[in-house]
């Protein structure tokens, strides 16, 4: 198994130097990363390229204890999707995934910030699409990069890095994706307004987020399932069949140290701050054209606070059993 | 005379237009609709159809359904009432949908043909086939035999589950059958269901498993599943099966006689699933021996046409070829249901309009090129619609260009002229690699098909060079014989694979041909001609050229669960979509790194 270069040739250009402005360019060496203008090196931390910058003070005490739970906990698990085929297999049958892929199209550029292990990048990674996955996990990274290497997948590249400080430039990549993933920030609002930036005006930016109020089911499962056992979960009890991967699931719902809950107009004032176009939620906003739309990243009308409302209510019948993970797609502005 | 065939509302639907008893025309619906064994009305291949002799429905003569729909009704309806009342369960599932589709398919074809906009068809037009005689037509009018003996085999059509027929000129007779729920193809579907794979189309995975397993069942099966008479008719124990009365193909009898459940989809294989499905081919193939010896005595003919979906077992046939009473065989490429609508039309033509039959020294179904084909402009349109990158290269620069990136260890989407009709890839939807090279058979599983990565991949090879490769004698155009890799070409795997447990074993280097070579060096052989395959042969001279070896691994054009491509654009986005390295349409190349 040869090792592959850790970034494709249209991602590393797409790199600067972390805490440095946009003109920085990066070099690979050997076991490093180096800034072409100020000569500083990054060295790889256990084989993953970093280029992990500390935030101020701010925030700091929850993003040590995500990352430490990370570091336990890899997300999601790899247990029966060891090889690349079988991957895209799952990929392709889940409806989700596939009509991701499917909007993404073709010979796209995509940043997935927080890819955990990178089962999502490697996947969209198909369509000759080029992907950056980052995170704050080395644990997670490490299994993204050894499914890489073992599958020799050229296209997919994995970075630490901190979302508060991106050493990405802007106005960089066509699709800018974090799913389930701003929820365990300290600031998600924050957070979103640092990725927006990295897409291009005019690109693709996705985010999916807990659901308030419809993952309150969830939080009470959480209360009850040291007494009454993981099988009160619907995900455990229906969709997993390995052990490990029941556990690694259970613990991040349920035992996870920190999470927010966001409701979609407030992801609504978000793209309003950051200039953003909505174009499409998932699942659907329910009464609104969303719900007939073919591709994921249609333009569709978000509908009134009423029908968004009465969505939101309906999740808790529907995938609140499954965490209640939302996902809102927009537009940057050009 | 035009005749236009018609199969479907069940699995596999399908046209085939014969116009003076010539096959113009024939496609599989599932090719254009993109849903795999689609069994709707076969709009679009009949359209496809008419296009392609350039006629309307009113200058068809006859429209001819493989099989006849009321007697399936009868089949199912007396199987419940034998059964009853353990079978209400699944007979009132599955009732109305025979009552309202199945009862009412002469009126859903006339609709369905007059909605098509192509003109209008009297109802007295339409006729019924039976089910194995439209599937004795498709093996025995193409073949190159002026008289023949005619073997069918499959799940189950009206009743019949296996039939002996016996063909002279333009005259068809069926002598003998043997009747549902008796049914080898059944059998086959039964374990299928019982490893864990799709009924219907896995059935080729467990023939593809068999030779990792030892036959360690077969007198476990044959004392109590499957009684096998010396003539080769058979009788399945129905203790043991669930077909007849449930809506699943095996029941708790026969877990307990292998001890243990159904596989589940995804559950890890073991050797036990691979000894099961050796033990069930070797049952299979001592079951299709007998019968053939059967229709020999029966026909006195030396000659052997099969269809039906168990003529698809291309391991059983190659013993047939070795073993068998008879001289030559012949298999119609497309085996199952679809090729039923290409033998009913050929049937009405020869037996009912009584067109003079011209046998054909090679065969009649064109190397089996019978879909549609799309000209440079539609290749060029897709081109600039899709803003993809590509070159156009004249015929003596592009066979060269192909080989030598062949010879690379590239993965090239070979897609060329007409599509092929029947379940394989002939070489106009391929992909290819090279034989020789010891990775490219998990990179085809891994990174192209995005399959099971025990599968393995066939050869394409000269057909004056199979000789040099293969324990084969004469040719194999459809893909339908498998033989063993010769044995000077062998070579030992080493020590490690007493070490490696099953699947892990087809990664070993076998041969000097090992993306070709099972584990138990057999092949599935497709040769080329330049007959019946002109660019396919020179693409292969080409690679001879460079290499010395007229042989190349060729798969569908296809990923894993998805029908094999039609159109250029389906083909681009099969490229885009997978690690294929090179995409030629015609004579444009497209480069995965210059997109």
């Amino acid at each position: 198994m040869s090792a592959l270069a850790p970034f494709s040739p249209r991602i590393l250009p797409l790199l600067k130097a972390p805490g440095k402005s946009d003109d920085t360019h990066l070099v690979v060496e050997d076991g490093a990363l180096r800034c072409a203008e100020t000569g500083e090196r990054f060295e790889y931390l256990r084989g993953i390229p970093s280029l992990y910058h500390p935030s101020p003070e701010e925030g700091a005490d929850v993003t040590a204890r995500i990352r430490s739970f990370y570091e336990e906990t890899p997300f999601p698990s790899y247990e029966g999707l060891e090889e690349f085929g079988e991957l895209v297999a799952k990929g392709q049958s889940n409806p989700f995934s596939r009509n991701l892929l499917e909007a993404v199209g073709y010979n796209k550029t995509v940043l997935e910030c927080g890819c955990g292990t990178g089962q999502l990048s490697h996947f969209l990674q198909l369509n000759n699409n080029h992907t950056l996955g980052i995170d704050l996990s080395l644990a997670s990274l490490g299994l993204a990069v050894e499914h890489k290497t073992r599958n020799q997948l050229t296209r997919a590249s994995f970075c630490q890095m901190n979302i508060f400080e991106l050493a990405i430039k802007d106005n960089s990549f066509d699709v800018v994706i974090s799913h389930g993933v701003l929820h365990h920030t300290f600031d998600a609002r924050r957070a979103f307004g640092n990725i927006v930036k990295k897409a291009k005006p005019g690109g693709i930016v996705m985010v999916g987020l807990y659901n308030k109020p419809s993952r309150f089911p969830t939080w009470l499962r959480s209360k009850l399932i040291r007494v009454l056992g993981p099988k009160i979960d619907y995900v455990v009890r229906n969709r997993i069949r390995d052990a490990r991967k029941a556990d690694v699931w259970i613990k991040d719902q349920y035992f996870n140290p920190h999470e927010t809950w966001h409701s979609i107009d407030e992801v609504l004032g978000w793209f309003d701050e950051n200039d953003i176009e909505f174009l499409n939620c998932s699942p659907a906003i329910l009464d609104t054209d969303g719900e007939s739309a073919p591709g994921l990243f249609d333009k569709t009308s978000p509908g009134n606070a009423y029908q968004r409302a009465v969505t939101q209510l309906s999740w808790l019948a529907t995938i609140a059993r499954e965490g209640a993970l939302f996902d809102v797609i927009g537009r940057r502005r050009a | 005379m035009i005749v236009l065939g018609i199969s479907g509302f069940y699995h596999d639907s399908a046209a085939a237009l014969v116009q003076d008893g010539v096959v113009i025309a024939a496609a599989q619906e599932e090719r254009f609709t993109r849903v795999k064994h689609d069994a709707g009305f076969p709009a679009h291949a009949v359209e496809y159809c008419l296009a392609e002799a350039g006629v309307t429905l009113d200058q068809v003569d006859w429209v001819a359904f493989y099989d006849k729909p009321l007697l399936t009704f009868n089949r199912l309806l007396e199987t419940y009432l034998a059964f009853a009342p353990k079978g209400l369960t699944s007979f009132v599932k599955a009732i109305p949908v025979w009552v309202k589709e199945k009862l009412l398919q002469k009126d859903m074809l006339h609709k369905g043909l007059e909605g098509l906009g192509k003109g209008a068809v009297a109802p007295e037009k339409i006729l019924f086939g039976f089910h194995h005689h439209s599937h004795a037509a498709s093996a025995f009018y193409p073949s190159p035999y002026e008289s023949a003996a005619v073997l069918v085999m499959d799940g189950v059509g009206e009743w019949a589950t296996t039939t002996i027929g016996h063909g002279r000129g333009a005259a068809l007779d069926l002598i003998s059958e043997i009747r549902f729920p008796h049914s080898l193809g059944l059998l086959y579907s039964a374990f299928t269901y019982y490893l864990g794979f799709k009924v219907n189309e896995g059935e080729y995975k467990i023939m593809g498993l068999a030779p990792y397993g030892e036959p360690k069942y077969v007198d476990l099966i044959r004392k109590h599943l499957i009684d096998i008479k010396d003539d080769g008719s058979f009788r399945l124990d129905m203790r043991y099966f669930d077909y007849c009365t449930g809506l699943t193909m095996t029941n708790a009898a026969f877990a307990e006689l292998f001890g243990g459940p159904a596989r589940k989809s995804g559950e890890p294989l073991t050797q036990k699933h691979m000894d099961l499905a050796r033990s069930l081919q070797e049952v299979t193939e001592e079951a299709v021996l007998r019968l053939a010896r059967t229709a020999h005595a029966l026909t006195g003919e030396k000659n052997l046409c099969l269809a039906g979906g168990v003529a698809l077992n291309c391991v059983a046939n190659g013993r047939l070829l070795r073993e068998g009473p008879f001289d030559n065989i012949w298999i119609q490429p497309a085996a199952g249901d679809a090729g039923a609508a290409l033998g009913v039309a050929l049937a009405v033509s020869h037996e009912m309009a009584g067109i003079p039959r011209k046998v054909n020294p090679g065969d009649a179904m064109k190397g089996s090129l019978l879909g549609p084909e799309f000209p440079r402009e539609q290749i060029l349109e897709m081109i600039a619609a899709r803003g993809a990158t590509a070159v156009e290269l004249s015929d003596d620069e592009l066979f060269p260009t192909v080989a030598a990136a062949i010879a690379e260890e590239k993965v090239i989407g070979w897609f060329q002229g007409r599509m092929e009709f029947g379940p394989r890839a002939l070489g106009n939807r391929s992909i290819i690699g090279d034989a020789r090279s010891p990775r490219m058979q998990s990179v085809l599983n891994l990174k192209v098909k995005y399959r099971e990565s025990f599968r393995p991949f066939a050869p394409i090879v000269l057909k004056d060079d199979v000789g040099q490769f293969f324990e084969l004698e004469g040719e194999s155009p459809y893909m339908l014989i498998v033989a063993p890799v010769r044995e000077d070409r062998r070579v030992a795997p080493g020590p490690e694979e007493a070490s490696l447990f099953g699947i892990e074993k087809l990664k070993l280097v076998r041969s000097d041909i090992p993306a070709v070579t099972h584990v138990d060096h057999s092949a599935r052989i497709q040769t080329v001609d330049s007959g019946r395959n002109p660019r396919l042969a020179r693409l292969l001279e080409s690679f001879k050229a460079i290499t010395g070896y007229g042989v190349l691994v060729n798969t569908s054009f296809n990923v894993r669960d998805e029908p094999i491509v039609c159109t250029p654009d389906d083909a681009w986005r099969c490229f885009m979509g997978t690690e294929m390295d090179m995409l030629v349409l015609g004579n444009f190349v497209l480069r995965k790194a210059e997109q």
